[in-house]
């Protein structure tokens, strides 16, 4: 599925740790369109859960995570 | 969502405790709360002039400090031992991607989180507003609880 997911943006927060990802997916966010795709790269374990927790509480929407051992990619829409 | 409110005390100035007002206060900001953090005591350590990288912990009194080896509480007190486990605690934090304090601070204020610190402990302490990092506001016990009525989320770290 993610390969047909169109990505307006890449942001890169692999080796940070909590807060930052959060922090720095919503200034990426913040500087793109409605309905525009950013996607985000974690390493961060607990970014697993506060992806998601962010988004339902900003209302953005995350339409497809890839898990690889150690990787999070998340796909996210801007509403 | 939108419109939600949190505030924070700040009561303690030790590198360890000032992270969680610190994270959870940017964190809110990302998910688009209001967020106002008010510095008490010892809180004000963190926001005094070029201060916020110089937080230290000290292994005294803390069982759960986590050392490569176990250290009696004698040994704790030497003078050197305060030096030892803020630097270790820095580099564990430094090795696991984890921002400093004061890049923390930064964001904090580049979030738009309002700071304010509590007037009458710097009487006390002998801090002037000028000892203060930029962008402060201060006040007392009803400015907070002006915005804490409001808020939907409180606490006193």
């Amino acid at each position: 599925m993610a390969d047909e997911i169109k990505v307006n943006q890449t942001l890169d927060a692999k080796g940070m740790n909590c807060p930052i990802p959060i922090l720095k997916t919503k200034r990426a966010l913040d500087g793109m369109a409605k309905d525009q795709i950013l996607k985000v790269l974690t390493t961060d374990p607990g970014s697993q859960k506060d992806m998601p927790a962010w988004a339902n509480r900003t209302g953005n929407v995350i339409l497809h995570v890839d898990q690889a051992p150690g990787l999070f990619t998340f796909y996210i829409q801007k509403t | 969502m939108a419109g939600k409110k949190m505030t924070i005390i700040a009561s303690k100035g030790t590198l360890d405790m000032a992270y969680p007002p610190l994270i959870l206060a940017t964190t809110a900001a990302a998910m688009d709360m209001e967020v106002t953090i008010f510095f008490t005591f010892y809180g004000l350590e963190i926001i005094r002039k070029q201060n916020a990288e110089k937080l230290k912990i000290s292994p005294l009194g803390n069982p759960a400090m986590p050392m490569p080896v176990p250290i009696p509480a004698l040994v704790a007190a030497l003078p050197s031992m305060q030096a030892i486990a803020t630097s270790m605690m820095k580099s564990m934090f430094k090795k696991h991607g984890v921002a400093s304090i004061g890049q923390l601070l930064d964001l904090a204020k580049e979030s738009g989180i309002k700071l304010i610190a509590c007037q009458m402990s710097m009487d006390v302490m002998g801090i002037k507003q000028e000892d203060i990092v930029e962008g402060v506001e201060f006040g007392g016990a009803a400015t907070w609880m002006d915005v804490a009525a409001d808020s939907q989320v409180n606490l006193f770290v």
